[in-house]
């Protein structure tokens, strides 16, 4: 598909997560280390679905088996990380103190993670489960578009590569929202949050095998419609909401809220 | 899902001489196109005058791939490749259709004819031209990468490809996105001979590069008695039977077998004289002159074979370079040939007329010897054969390996025999249909002989005859000689169709048995080596098992048998070989040792120590290197140049809101994120 193409693949899918990447963790060496994080423990997911997919073999034909587990094992090592973190975010936290402490901020920043920086971290890591998930699912396609080839010549959809992008961009998104979801389902013991959570990704991935068919018209936009959603619901739980919007959008912004 | 990959198919390769470069290359990263299948001229002129979406690459059916059509195709500038179907070529062609790739006038510059001092009306086949159905595609230069397709389900394949996303309606062309080939075939060398042959030699890093070699391969040959330099040949003491081996195409390794009717013919045939000679009781060999039997390699790329057996027996090394250590066959000159007979395209013998052919040039000077030779085989013929001069007396020889003689200077008497009196019978001479059905051999392995077989065994026996009585004048017993027609069948199978046969693997060991090839060995003499190609390999043991003595071994391909059966390192005049014999399962075979030998066929021009790139006397043909993934092709859909666009624009613009929302949030965090 030339040149071309595989650029614009590339930007479409990888482009929100490279730039939420540039202008939000590069700065901040801790958020990087916490993003790696996140990209190796999806990486020991993939792993382990790799080992049961093989060690399963008459199933090993069966996608669909393979799938389930596979998003079964993704969100036992969310789970993990999650514990991981809350253990370990107090250590990070005085890492993060390169100075005195700061006498204006407030209170309770100096001696105990806060929630916002909680928030952030749970951000964070979801966009390194994310980024590594979506470079899994979209490299082999890209690899092979720089051909000059499209797909169907045996018969398969002419838009395979732009819907491929967009479902890609779509669940790295969605991964980010998920963990943001998860950690504070964990963290609040609502645990019919992580349920939802844990619904919704089995959700997009059975659905994605729908493509199979070619019935892109079903999982895009199921797929982008709970990212809304629940990118919504996430922006409330971080403490955003329709004023907080409406404020940061006033050219001139007001320092202290009258 | 993308790409459909085509490997059944020959490509057009990239030679040189010394002063042009001919044959075909793609680009470096391969030609691509949109496929247009031509069966008719009409299709053709589409493509010029219509076709919007350059490139294309063309795919031809037979009858439309003529010189004319390639070169409209290629000045165009809007063909990339051409695909030339090439699937049971017999039955596709009508009875006009002709195709031969060598020039009219083939070896032009390299026979007697256009030689220094020699009278212009016989040059440049200035008194008959002998193959009119020539084009000379061969010997153009193409810049772009030319196929023949030879697997029908690939064909098919690519055929529907074209009806269902590329065939015109009313005239126009369909829109993206169309199906389209990329053709992969790669040439390293380029200019002409002196240019890459100096590149080759030069070190320029600590790699070696090699961009182009000189083609050659082995002569093969032998003399019905042994000869010995310790006792030197007589002048005109020896009787010289020759044939060539070799033919091209256009494609490289095409398949089945080629030069049917141009060489196959006339070495089947030598090979079976051999036979019925070789037969003879020692004692009554001891008793004639010798007769040697020599096969030419090269021949079709400006005598390669035969220049070089002239240029070695003018220098005296020939046979071998003089070796006091060794023991040698006897050096030959010359002026030891008493009469030379070629055999030259015989299968398309027309009312069992065998034309002998005379040079009008040194005729006078060699009128005794010619005539002897001419009567014996007048004499000798068997069967329904006629063997006559043909009817305009000073008619030139046709261009065979007799012409290199003549140009020696030294009067040879000789005769050259063919099927032909004036122009070819063979309207594909050296081309992919000079094939096994062109001359009626079957493709099913038959043990009933065909009539081509007993046509070429009557010939076969007239010429050993012929030899027989010129070597043994005073005999009465030449009707004892006859030529055995079910080996010539079963030769023409094995050489022609499928290597896989009874006769050859009953000349070689069990183990190389089992790795002959299930089609026929190519008869394109190839790049010079060490080791003899397959072809001539298999002439080679023929002809030793013809006339050489087997001894019955015990065991069967073993290191014992290998070491009792090996040539010796002094003994330059026996060889061995071994070979199982008819019946391999018994497990013995039997150990050869014939005089048969084997002579460089490399061009003189070649020779270390005294290259002549730029030689106009001597065949300075190379062929260029290629790697050895250089050959691909595949085939896939092509989108439009729209759809390609509208894919980076989106990218594009979703990475610009990308970045300035993630800045927006980033920026405006405190704000945002303030409810908690």
């Amino acid at each position: 598909m030339t040149l071309m193409q595989l650029f614009g693949a590339i930007f479409i899918a990888y482009g929100p997560p490279a730039s939420l990447f540039i202008i939000t963790i590069a700065r901040n060496p801790l958020r990087v280390i916490v993003m790696m994080a996140g990209m190796f423990f999806w990486l020991v997911s993939l792993l382990l679905s790799s080992i049961w997919w093989f060690a399963v073999v008459p199933l090993r034909d069966q996608l669909a088996f393979a799938l389930t587990f596979s998003v079964l094992f993704q969100e036992l090592m969310r789970f993990g990380y999650y514990k991981l973190l809350r253990k370990a975010e107090d250590g990070l936290q005085q890492f993060n103190q390169t100075g005195p402490p700061d006498p204006t901020a407030p209170s309770g920043a100096n001696e105990s993670t806060s929630d916002s920086t909680r928030h952030v971290y749970a951000y964070v890591a979801g966009l390194g489960f994310g980024v590594m998930s979506g470079i899994f699912q979209l490299v082999n396609v890209v690899a092979d578009s720089r051909g000059p080839g499209t797909v169907g010549i045996n018969g398969g959809p002419p838009n395979f590569l732009i819907t491929s992008a967009f479902l890609t961009m779509a669940v790295v998104l969605l991964h980010i929202v998920w963990n943001i979801l998860f950690f504070w389902g964990c963290e609040t013991k609502k645990y019919h949050v992580n349920a939802i959570v844990v619904a919704s990704h089995f959700l997009v991935s059975e659905l994605s095998l729908l493509n199979q068919q070619h019935l892109y018209t079903v999982t895009l936009p199921v797929a982008y419609c709970l990212l809304v959603l629940q990118a919504a619901w996430a922006f409330k739980v971080v403490g955003g909401s329709a004023s907080s919007i409406r404020n940061a959008l006033r050219w001139k912004v007001h320092r202290y809220a009258l | 899902m993308i790409y459909t990959d085509v490997t059944g198919f020959s490509a057009c390769v990239r030679r040189f001489n010394a002063t042009h470069q001919i044959g075909c290359s793609s680009d470096f990263h391969g030609n691509t196109g949109v496929i247009h299948y031509m069966a008719s001229v009409s299709d053709v002129q589409w493509l010029l005058d219509v076709g919007p979406h350059k490139p294309y690459i063309a795919l031809m059916e037979p009858q439309v791939f003529l010189l004319p059509t390639v070169n409209k195709l290629t000045k165009s500038g809007k063909v990339s490749g051409i695909m030339v179907i090439n699937i049971n070529s017999s039955q596709v062609i009508d009875e006009d259709f002709y195709f031969s790739p060598d020039l009219k006038c083939p070896n032009d510059n390299f026979g007697f004819y256009s030689s220094d001092n020699i009278s212009s009306e016989y040059a440049h086949c200035g008194s008959v031209e002998w193959n009119p159905a020539g084009n000379g595609m061969n010997f153009m230069d193409f810049d772009i990468p030319i196929i023949s397709l030879y697997n029908e389900t690939e064909v098919q394949y690519l055929i529907k490809c074209y009806k269902d996303h590329n065939e015109p309606v009313n005239n126009r062309a369909q829109s993206y996105p169309l199906c389209a080939a990329e053709l992969h075939s790669f040439m390293f060398g380029a200019k002409d001979t002196p240019t890459c042959m100096r590149r080759t030699q030069q070190t320029t890093n600590l790699e070696v590069s090699v961009f182009c070699d000189p083609i050659g391969d082995f002569n093969v040959w032998m003399t019905l008695k042994p000869t010995n330099k310790d006792n030197p040949l007589q002048e005109q003491s020896l009787i010289v039977a020759a044939a060539q081996i070799d033919s091209f195409s256009l494609f490289y390794n095409v398949q089945p077998g080629r030069g049917a009717e141009h060489a196959a013919s006339s070495y089947i045939t030598l090979l079976a004289v051999a036979q019925a000679l070789g037969a003879l009781n020692t004692n009554i060999k001891q008793n004639m002159t010798d007769i040697m039997f020599a096969f030419f390699q090269g021949e079709s790329y400006d005598y390669i074979g035969s220049s070089r057996m002239v240029y070695d027996m003018l220098n005296g090394s020939f046979p071998y370079i003089p070796d006091a250590s060794k023991t040698q066959p006897a050096f030959v000159t010359l002026k030891d040939i008493r009469y030379f007979l070629e055999l030259n395209q015989l299968a398309l013998v027309k009312n069992g007329n065998v034309y002998a052919h005379i040079d009008p040039i040194t005729y006078p000077q060699t009128k005794t010897q010619t005539d002897e030779l001419l009567d014996n085989l007048q004499m000798a013929t068997f069967g329904n054969i006629t063997i006559k001069r043909p009817d305009i007396l000073n008619q030139p020889v046709p261009p065979a390996s007799f012409q290199q003689f003549l140009r020696s200077k030294v009067k040879v008497p000789g005769i050259v025999l063919t099927d032909h009196q004036t122009e070819y019978q063979n309207n594909y001479y050296n081309s992919r249909f000079d094939s096994p059905e062109l001359i009626n051999i079957e493709e099913d392995y038959t043990s009933q002989v065909s009539p081509l077989a007993v046509e070429l065994s009557e010939i076969a026996t007239t010429v050993a005859r012929a030899l027989y009585k010129l070597a043994r004048p005073h005999a009465t017993d030449e009707e004892s000689i006859r030529a055995n027609v079910s080996t010539i069948h079963e030769m023409l199978y094995c050489f022609l169709v499928k290597a896989n046969c009874p006769l050859f693997r009953s000349v070689v060991s069990k183990t190389e048995s089992e790795r002959l090839s299930n089609v026929s060995y190519d008869a394109y003499v190839g790049v010079f080596g060490t080791d003899q190609g397959s072809l001539g390999n298999f002439v080679y043991r023929l002809l030793g098992y013809f006339t050489g003595n087997l001894t019955w071994t015990e065991h069967n391909d073993s290191d014992e048998t290998k070491d009792q059966c090996k040539d010796s390192d002094s003994d330059q005049i026996s060889h061995y070989f071994f070979m199982q014999g008819p019946n391999p399962e018994d497990g013995y075979g039997y150990c050869v040792k014939s005089n048969v030998n084997l002579a460089k066929a490399q061009s003189p021009a070649f020779i270390d120590g005294q290259e002549d790139w730029t030689s106009t006397q001597y065949s300075t043909w190379t062929e260029s290197q290629w790697s050895s993934t250089a050959f691909s092709a595949r085939v896939y859909l092509k989108p439009s140049p729209e759809q390609e666009s509208v894919i980076f624009c989106l990218g594009m613009v979703v990475v610009l809101m990308s970045l300035l929302v993630s800045y927006f949030f980033n920026a405006r965090a405190n704000i945002l994120f303030s409810s908690i």
